[in-house]
Protein backbone atom coordinates (compact mmCIF):
# COMPACT_ATOMS: atom_id res chain seq x y z
CA UNK A 1 0.00 0.00 0.00
CA UNK A 2 1.44 3.70 -1.09
CA UNK A 3 -0.25 6.49 0.87
CA UNK A 4 1.25 10.03 -0.52
CA UNK A 5 2.55 12.05 2.71
CA UNK A 6 -0.10 14.62 2.56
CA UNK A 7 -3.13 11.92 2.07
CA UNK A 8 -1.25 9.98 5.24
CA UNK A 9 -1.06 13.43 7.18
CA UNK A 10 -5.25 14.49 6.48
CA UNK A 11 -6.07 11.20 8.09
CA UNK A 12 -3.56 11.52 11.28
CA UNK A 13 -4.46 14.70 11.94
CA UNK A 14 -8.41 13.80 11.93
CA UNK A 15 -7.63 10.19 13.71
CA UNK A 16 -6.07 12.15 16.26
CA UNK A 17 -9.12 14.72 17.22
CA UNK A 18 -10.63 13.99 20.07
CA UNK A 19 -14.50 12.48 19.97
CA UNK A 20 -17.10 14.35 22.49
CA UNK A 21 -18.06 10.38 23.38
CA UNK A 22 -16.04 8.47 21.13
CA UNK A 23 -12.93 6.95 22.74
CA UNK A 24 -11.01 7.00 19.33
CA UNK A 25 -12.41 8.11 15.70
CA UNK A 26 -12.48 6.16 12.27
CA UNK A 27 -12.62 7.06 9.02
CA UNK A 28 -12.35 5.76 5.27
CA UNK A 29 -9.26 5.41 3.38
CA UNK A 30 -9.94 5.49 -0.59
CA UNK A 31 -7.55 3.25 -2.84
CA UNK A 32 -6.92 2.11 -6.10
CA UNK A 33 -5.76 -0.84 -7.60
CA UNK A 34 -2.40 -0.97 -9.41
CA UNK A 35 -0.95 -3.96 -10.64
CA UNK A 36 2.97 -4.70 -10.98
CA UNK A 37 4.79 -8.23 -11.37
CA UNK A 38 3.89 -10.41 -9.07
CA UNK A 39 2.38 -8.06 -6.50
CA UNK A 40 -1.45 -6.13 -6.00
CA UNK A 41 -0.67 -2.09 -5.44
CA UNK A 42 -2.91 -0.37 -3.29
CA UNK A 43 -2.99 3.08 -4.16
CA UNK A 44 -3.87 6.01 -1.32
CA UNK A 45 -6.24 8.50 -3.25
CA UNK A 46 -8.67 9.76 -0.85
CA UNK A 47 -9.83 9.88 2.77
CA UNK A 48 -13.50 10.68 4.37
CA UNK A 49 -13.75 11.63 7.85
CA UNK A 50 -16.67 10.50 10.05
CA UNK A 51 -18.74 13.25 11.08
CA UNK A 52 -18.93 13.82 14.77
CA UNK A 53 -22.75 13.09 14.44
CA UNK A 54 -22.24 9.93 12.89
CA UNK A 55 -20.89 8.36 16.14
CA UNK A 56 -22.73 5.89 18.06
CA UNK A 57 -22.69 5.71 21.77
CA UNK A 58 -21.16 1.87 22.52
CA UNK A 59 -18.84 1.39 25.70
CA UNK A 60 -17.89 -2.20 24.17
CA UNK A 61 -16.08 -0.78 21.31
CA UNK A 62 -13.89 2.39 20.88
CA UNK A 63 -15.71 3.81 18.54
CA UNK A 64 -19.11 2.72 16.43
CA UNK A 65 -20.37 4.38 13.39
CA UNK A 66 -23.86 4.74 12.35
CA UNK A 67 -25.36 3.51 8.81
CA UNK A 68 -25.19 7.28 7.09
CA UNK A 69 -21.09 6.99 7.80
CA UNK A 70 -21.18 4.06 6.10
CA UNK A 71 -23.91 4.26 3.59
CA UNK A 72 -21.55 7.31 2.47
CA UNK A 73 -18.31 5.04 2.09
CA UNK A 74 -20.46 2.43 0.46
CA UNK A 75 -22.10 5.10 -2.16
CA UNK A 76 -17.91 6.70 -3.02
CA UNK A 77 -17.18 3.33 -3.42
CA UNK A 78 -20.31 2.32 -6.07
CA UNK A 79 -20.18 5.55 -7.94
CA UNK A 80 -16.07 5.89 -8.27
CA UNK A 81 -14.94 2.05 -7.92
CA UNK A 82 -12.65 2.75 -5.48
CA UNK A 83 -11.85 -0.17 -2.60
CA UNK A 84 -11.84 1.52 0.78
CA UNK A 85 -10.45 0.90 3.96
CA UNK A 86 -11.85 1.44 7.21
CA UNK A 87 -9.11 3.39 9.45
CA UNK A 88 -8.30 4.29 13.17
CA UNK A 89 -5.50 5.18 15.22
CA UNK A 90 -3.38 3.46 17.94
CA UNK A 91 -2.05 6.24 19.81
CA UNK A 92 0.87 4.20 20.63
CA UNK A 93 4.34 4.13 19.20
CA UNK A 94 5.52 0.66 17.09
CA UNK A 95 3.58 -1.51 15.48
CA UNK A 96 0.37 -1.59 15.66
CA UNK A 97 -2.18 -4.46 15.77
CA UNK A 98 -5.98 -4.87 15.37
CA UNK A 99 -7.83 -6.23 18.56
CA UNK A 100 -9.89 -9.11 18.10
CA UNK A 101 -13.06 -6.55 18.45
CA UNK A 102 -11.35 -4.99 15.50
CA UNK A 103 -11.30 -8.00 13.09
CA UNK A 104 -15.08 -9.20 14.32
CA UNK A 105 -15.68 -5.40 13.34
CA UNK A 106 -13.87 -5.64 10.02
CA UNK A 107 -15.87 -8.93 9.27
CA UNK A 108 -19.03 -7.67 9.85
CA UNK A 109 -18.40 -4.25 7.17
CA UNK A 110 -16.08 -5.30 4.57
CA UNK A 111 -19.31 -7.49 3.00
CA UNK A 112 -21.24 -4.19 2.62
CA UNK A 113 -18.14 -2.92 0.52
CA UNK A 114 -18.04 -5.81 -1.82
CA UNK A 115 -21.19 -5.73 -1.99
CA UNK A 116 -20.97 -2.50 -4.39
CA UNK A 117 -17.64 -2.35 -5.29
CA UNK A 118 -17.06 -6.58 -6.17
CA UNK A 119 -14.41 -5.79 -8.36
CA UNK A 120 -12.33 -3.59 -5.77
CA UNK A 121 -9.99 -4.31 -2.86
CA UNK A 122 -11.43 -3.53 0.58
CA UNK A 123 -10.07 -3.63 3.84
CA UNK A 124 -8.97 -2.49 6.92
CA UNK A 125 -6.32 -0.11 8.15
CA UNK A 126 -4.75 0.90 11.53
CA UNK A 127 -1.96 3.15 12.46
CA UNK A 128 0.12 3.83 15.47
CA UNK A 129 2.39 7.18 15.75
CA UNK A 130 4.99 5.99 13.54
CA UNK A 131 3.91 2.53 11.98
CA UNK A 132 0.80 0.95 10.32
CA UNK A 133 -0.96 -2.52 9.93
CA UNK A 134 -3.30 -3.47 7.32
CA UNK A 135 -5.63 -6.51 5.85
CA UNK A 136 -7.25 -6.29 2.49
CA UNK A 137 -10.17 -8.24 0.59
CA UNK A 138 -9.09 -9.11 -2.52
CA UNK A 139 -11.73 -8.67 -4.87
CA UNK A 140 -14.68 -11.31 -4.17
CA UNK A 141 -12.47 -12.80 -1.59
CA UNK A 142 -13.92 -14.38 1.68
CA UNK A 143 -10.98 -14.19 3.93
CA UNK A 144 -8.57 -10.75 4.23
CA UNK A 145 -4.79 -10.95 3.59
CA UNK A 146 -2.03 -9.20 5.16
CA UNK A 147 -0.94 -6.08 3.66
CA UNK A 148 3.19 -7.20 3.49
CA UNK A 149 4.09 -2.98 3.19
CA UNK A 150 2.85 0.10 4.06
CA UNK A 151 4.64 2.99 2.51
CA UNK A 152 3.92 6.60 2.90
CA UNK A 153 5.47 8.53 -0.09
CA UNK A 154 6.89 11.92 0.40
CA UNK A 155 9.49 13.95 1.97
CA UNK A 156 10.58 11.11 3.68
CA UNK A 157 9.78 8.25 2.47
CA UNK A 158 8.73 5.86 4.52
CA UNK A 159 8.92 2.25 3.75
CA UNK A 160 6.80 0.75 6.62
CA UNK A 161 6.68 -3.21 7.24
CA UNK A 162 2.61 -3.75 7.74
CA UNK A 163 1.13 -5.69 10.98
CA UNK A 164 -1.87 -7.05 11.41
CA UNK B 1 28.03 -4.30 10.04
CA UNK B 2 31.56 -3.00 9.78
CA UNK B 3 31.06 -3.02 5.92
CA UNK B 4 28.83 0.12 6.97
CA UNK B 5 30.08 1.72 9.54
CA UNK B 6 31.23 4.92 8.06
CA UNK B 7 27.62 5.46 6.91
CA UNK B 8 26.19 4.59 10.06
CA UNK B 9 25.25 8.58 10.99
CA UNK B 10 22.61 7.93 8.33
CA UNK B 11 20.33 6.34 11.16
CA UNK B 12 19.59 2.92 13.42
CA UNK B 13 17.23 1.78 10.39
CA UNK B 14 19.02 3.54 7.58
CA UNK B 15 20.76 0.32 6.44
CA UNK B 16 17.54 -1.98 6.19
CA UNK B 17 15.28 0.91 4.42
CA UNK B 18 18.44 1.33 1.93
CA UNK B 19 18.07 -2.79 1.79
CA UNK B 20 14.66 -2.81 1.28
CA UNK B 21 14.03 -0.27 -0.94
CA UNK B 22 13.19 -1.15 -4.65
CA UNK B 23 15.04 1.27 -6.78
CA UNK B 24 14.55 1.87 -10.98
CA UNK B 25 16.98 2.76 -13.01
CA UNK B 26 16.19 4.18 -16.51
CA UNK B 27 18.93 4.70 -19.11
CA UNK B 28 22.37 3.30 -17.99
CA UNK B 29 24.91 5.50 -19.84
CA UNK B 30 26.26 8.88 -18.42
CA UNK B 31 24.20 9.33 -15.39
CA UNK B 32 23.03 5.98 -14.82
CA UNK B 33 26.33 3.78 -14.43
CA UNK B 34 27.06 6.60 -11.95
CA UNK B 35 23.76 6.28 -9.88
CA UNK B 36 23.98 1.96 -10.21
CA UNK B 37 27.75 2.23 -9.36
CA UNK B 38 26.68 4.27 -6.23
CA UNK B 39 23.51 2.64 -5.69
CA UNK B 40 25.27 -0.88 -4.96
CA UNK B 41 28.06 1.04 -2.81
CA UNK B 42 25.68 1.97 -0.43
CA UNK B 43 24.17 -0.86 0.26
CA UNK B 44 20.82 -1.25 -1.87
CA UNK B 45 19.94 -4.56 -3.04
CA UNK B 46 16.61 -4.25 -4.93
CA UNK B 47 17.13 -3.25 -8.80
CA UNK B 48 15.15 -2.98 -11.63
CA UNK B 49 17.06 -1.51 -14.77
CA UNK B 50 16.27 -0.65 -18.10
CA UNK B 51 18.47 0.44 -21.26
CA UNK B 52 17.82 -0.91 -24.57
CA UNK B 53 21.60 0.56 -25.74
CA UNK B 54 24.91 -1.73 -26.26
CA UNK B 55 28.28 0.27 -25.17
CA UNK B 56 29.52 1.85 -28.12
CA UNK B 57 32.94 3.63 -28.09
CA UNK B 58 31.68 6.92 -28.04
CA UNK B 59 30.18 6.09 -24.18
CA UNK B 60 33.64 5.71 -23.28
CA UNK B 61 34.48 8.97 -21.73
CA UNK B 62 31.35 8.99 -19.68
CA UNK B 63 30.21 5.54 -18.49
CA UNK B 64 31.59 4.71 -15.90
CA UNK B 65 32.46 0.86 -15.80
CA UNK B 66 32.26 1.08 -19.08
CA UNK B 67 35.59 -0.71 -20.91
CA UNK B 68 37.11 -0.94 -23.67
CA UNK B 69 36.20 -4.53 -23.98
CA UNK B 70 32.73 -3.86 -23.35
CA UNK B 71 32.77 -1.56 -26.42
CA UNK B 72 34.58 -3.76 -29.18
CA UNK B 73 31.72 -6.72 -27.94
CA UNK B 74 29.21 -4.42 -28.04
CA UNK B 75 27.95 -4.94 -24.77
CA UNK B 76 24.41 -4.16 -22.94
CA UNK B 77 24.35 -1.17 -20.97
CA UNK B 78 22.42 -3.43 -18.30
CA UNK B 79 25.34 -6.13 -18.10
CA UNK B 80 27.35 -3.55 -17.59
CA UNK B 81 25.13 -2.38 -14.63
CA UNK B 82 24.38 -5.97 -13.48
CA UNK B 83 28.52 -6.57 -13.47
CA UNK B 84 29.39 -3.71 -11.09
CA UNK B 85 26.32 -4.11 -8.74
CA UNK B 86 26.99 -8.06 -8.08
CA UNK B 87 30.78 -6.92 -7.87
CA UNK B 88 29.65 -5.31 -4.32
CA UNK B 89 26.34 -6.67 -3.77
CA UNK B 90 26.48 -10.36 -4.79
CA UNK B 91 23.12 -11.17 -3.09
CA UNK B 92 21.15 -8.37 -4.91
CA UNK B 93 17.93 -8.98 -6.83
CA UNK B 94 18.23 -7.63 -10.38
CA UNK B 95 15.71 -7.36 -12.93
CA UNK B 96 17.75 -6.20 -16.01
CA UNK B 97 15.73 -5.08 -19.40
CA UNK B 98 17.77 -4.21 -22.80
CA UNK B 99 14.68 -2.52 -24.11
CA UNK B 100 12.20 0.14 -23.34
CA UNK B 101 11.01 0.53 -20.02
CA UNK B 102 7.51 1.35 -21.53
CA UNK B 103 7.57 -2.57 -22.99
CA UNK B 104 8.02 -3.92 -19.83
CA UNK B 105 6.59 -1.46 -17.13
CA UNK B 106 4.99 -3.78 -14.50
CA UNK B 107 8.30 -4.48 -12.51
CA UNK B 108 9.08 -0.34 -12.76
CA UNK B 109 5.46 0.13 -11.20
CA UNK B 110 6.96 -1.78 -8.20
CA UNK B 111 9.60 0.60 -7.50
CA UNK B 112 10.26 2.78 -4.58
CA UNK B 113 11.97 5.45 -5.99
CA UNK B 114 12.71 5.44 -9.71
CA UNK B 115 15.86 7.43 -11.61
CA UNK B 116 15.40 9.06 -14.66
CA UNK B 117 18.37 9.25 -16.81
CA UNK B 118 17.19 9.88 -20.15
CA UNK B 119 17.50 11.90 -23.25
CA UNK B 120 14.19 13.79 -24.32
CA UNK B 121 11.36 15.65 -22.27
CA UNK B 122 9.16 13.17 -23.96
CA UNK B 123 11.04 10.69 -22.48
CA UNK B 124 10.69 12.49 -18.73
CA UNK B 125 7.35 13.02 -18.96
CA UNK B 126 6.28 9.96 -20.01
CA UNK B 127 8.56 8.40 -17.08
CA UNK B 128 6.77 10.85 -14.77
CA UNK B 129 3.40 10.01 -15.52
CA UNK B 130 4.18 6.30 -14.92
CA UNK B 131 5.97 7.38 -11.71
CA UNK B 132 2.84 9.86 -10.65
CA UNK B 133 0.56 7.10 -11.65
CA UNK B 134 1.26 4.29 -9.10
CA UNK B 135 2.72 6.75 -6.42
CA UNK B 136 6.88 6.61 -6.75
CA UNK B 137 9.05 9.45 -6.28
CA UNK B 138 10.72 10.24 -9.56
CA UNK B 139 14.60 12.08 -8.95
CA UNK B 140 15.33 13.14 -12.93
CA UNK B 141 18.98 14.26 -13.85
CA UNK B 142 20.19 15.68 -16.94
CA UNK B 143 22.81 17.54 -18.82
CA UNK B 144 23.51 19.68 -21.69
CA UNK B 145 25.60 21.69 -23.60
CA UNK B 146 24.73 25.12 -25.76
CA UNK B 147 26.70 26.85 -27.83
CA UNK B 148 25.12 30.22 -28.49
CA UNK B 149 27.29 32.75 -31.34
CA UNK B 150 31.03 33.56 -30.37
CA UNK B 151 30.30 32.29 -26.36
CA UNK B 152 32.10 29.55 -24.76
CA UNK B 153 29.74 26.89 -24.36
CA UNK B 154 27.75 26.83 -21.76
CA UNK B 155 27.13 23.89 -19.75
CA UNK B 156 23.89 23.41 -17.72
CA UNK B 157 21.75 20.70 -15.89
CA UNK B 158 19.58 19.63 -13.48
CA UNK B 159 18.74 17.29 -10.41
CA UNK B 160 14.51 17.61 -10.20
CA UNK B 161 11.76 15.46 -7.87
CA UNK B 162 8.46 14.70 -8.69
CA UNK B 163 7.16 13.64 -5.70
CA UNK B 164 3.36 12.09 -5.59
CA UNK B 165 1.25 14.77 -3.45
CA UNK B 166 3.37 17.44 -4.86
CA UNK B 167 4.37 19.61 -7.24
CA UNK B 168 5.22 17.77 -10.67
CA UNK B 169 7.88 18.56 -13.63
CA UNK B 170 5.34 20.89 -15.56
CA UNK B 171 3.96 22.55 -11.88
CA UNK B 172 8.02 23.21 -11.15
CA UNK B 173 8.64 24.78 -14.63
CA UNK B 174 11.03 22.09 -15.86
CA UNK B 175 8.81 20.64 -18.33
CA UNK B 176 6.76 22.47 -20.65
CA UNK B 177 4.69 22.60 -23.88
CA UNK B 178 6.85 24.58 -26.00
CA UNK B 179 10.00 22.07 -25.34
CA UNK B 180 7.98 18.90 -25.60
CA UNK B 181 7.21 20.89 -29.40
CA UNK B 182 9.88 22.32 -30.06
CA UNK B 183 11.72 18.58 -29.37
CA UNK B 184 9.46 17.02 -31.54
CA UNK B 185 9.67 19.21 -34.47
CA UNK B 186 13.50 18.11 -34.56
CA UNK B 187 12.90 14.90 -33.79
CA UNK B 188 15.56 12.25 -35.71
CA UNK B 189 18.23 15.44 -36.19
CA UNK B 190 19.31 15.58 -32.74
CA UNK B 191 22.63 14.51 -33.26
CA UNK B 192 25.03 13.61 -30.39
CA UNK B 193 24.59 15.38 -27.47
CA UNK B 194 27.27 16.84 -25.64
CA UNK B 195 28.08 14.81 -22.02
CA UNK B 196 31.23 14.33 -19.59
CA UNK B 197 31.66 12.31 -16.94
CA UNK B 198 32.27 15.03 -14.48
CA UNK B 199 29.59 17.26 -14.43
CA UNK B 200 26.71 13.67 -15.02
CA UNK B 201 29.17 12.33 -11.54
CA UNK B 202 28.10 15.83 -9.65
CA UNK B 203 24.14 15.39 -11.22
CA UNK B 204 24.14 11.58 -10.20
CA UNK B 205 25.96 12.01 -6.96
CA UNK B 206 23.32 14.59 -6.07
CA UNK B 207 20.58 12.63 -7.10
CA UNK B 208 21.66 9.86 -4.82
CA UNK B 209 22.15 11.71 -1.88
CA UNK B 210 18.61 13.08 -2.29
CA UNK B 211 17.22 9.31 -2.13
CA UNK B 212 19.01 8.82 0.68
CA UNK B 213 17.62 11.53 1.70
CA UNK B 214 14.57 10.83 1.44
CA UNK B 215 14.39 7.49 2.75
CA UNK B 216 16.68 7.56 6.19
CA UNK B 217 15.31 11.62 6.58
CA UNK B 218 18.82 11.91 8.27
CA UNK B 219 19.49 15.61 7.79
CA UNK B 220 15.52 16.21 8.80
CA UNK B 221 15.81 18.92 6.48
CA UNK B 222 14.20 17.97 3.24
CA UNK B 223 10.80 18.79 3.13
CA UNK B 224 10.08 21.38 0.17
CA UNK B 225 10.16 20.55 -3.15
CA UNK B 226 13.40 19.69 -4.93
CA UNK B 227 14.95 21.21 -8.66
CA UNK B 228 18.40 21.64 -8.52
CA UNK B 229 20.49 23.57 -11.37
CA UNK B 230 23.70 22.78 -12.25
CA UNK B 231 25.90 25.24 -14.13
CA UNK B 232 28.71 23.60 -15.36
CA UNK B 233 30.83 26.66 -16.09
CA UNK B 234 30.64 28.16 -12.53
CA UNK B 235 31.15 24.61 -11.12
CA UNK B 236 27.98 25.39 -8.68
CA UNK B 237 24.92 23.63 -8.12
CA UNK B 238 21.84 24.92 -6.26
CA UNK B 239 17.68 25.66 -5.90
CA UNK B 240 16.62 27.10 -8.96
CA UNK B 241 15.16 29.88 -9.40
CA UNK B 242 11.85 28.74 -10.46
CA UNK B 243 11.46 27.65 -6.83
CA UNK B 244 10.84 31.05 -6.02
CA UNK B 245 7.58 31.14 -8.14
CA UNK B 246 5.80 27.98 -7.56
CA UNK B 247 2.29 28.22 -7.06
CA UNK B 248 1.43 26.91 -3.76
CA UNK B 249 -1.20 24.04 -3.89
CA UNK B 250 -2.48 20.79 -5.17
CA UNK B 251 -0.25 19.78 -8.38
CA UNK B 252 -3.41 20.26 -11.47
CA UNK B 253 -1.71 17.75 -13.58
CA UNK B 254 -1.91 14.69 -11.26
CA UNK B 255 -5.13 14.96 -9.49
CA UNK B 256 -5.01 12.65 -6.55
CA UNK B 257 -7.43 10.22 -7.58
CA UNK B 258 -5.77 9.60 -10.73
CA UNK B 259 -3.59 6.77 -9.50
CA UNK B 260 -3.75 3.06 -10.63
CA UNK B 261 -4.48 1.16 -13.79
CA UNK B 262 -6.64 2.99 -15.64
CA UNK B 263 -10.20 2.14 -15.71
CA UNK B 264 -13.75 3.42 -17.20
CA UNK B 265 -15.56 5.17 -14.26
CA UNK B 266 -18.98 6.43 -14.92
CA UNK B 267 -19.78 10.09 -15.30
CA UNK B 268 -21.69 11.80 -12.36
CA UNK B 269 -25.31 12.28 -13.59
CA UNK B 270 -26.54 15.54 -14.86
Amino acid sequence: MRLPRPLYQEALADLKRRHPFAAERVGFLFVRVGSTDGAVLLLGCGYAPVADAEYVEDLGVGARINSTAIRSAMQRVLDTRQGVFHVHLHEHRGAPRFSWVDTREHGRLVPSFQAVGPKSVHGALVFSLNGAGAVAWPADALDPVVVDRISVVGYPLSLMKGTA
Amino acid sequence: MERYSRQSFLGPDAQENVAQCRVGIVGLGGGGSHIVQQLAHLGFQRYVLYDPDRVEDSNLNRMVNGTVRDAERAAPKISVAKRVIKRLQPDASIQAFQGRWEDRPLPLRACDIIFGCVDTMAGRRDLEACARRYLIPYVDIGLDVHKVGDEPPRMAGQVVVSMPGGPCLTCLGFLTEELLAKEAARYGAAGPRPQVVWANGILASSAVGIAVDLLTDWTQALREPIYLSYDGNKGTLGPHVRLRYLVPGPCPHYPADQVGDPSFVALPRG
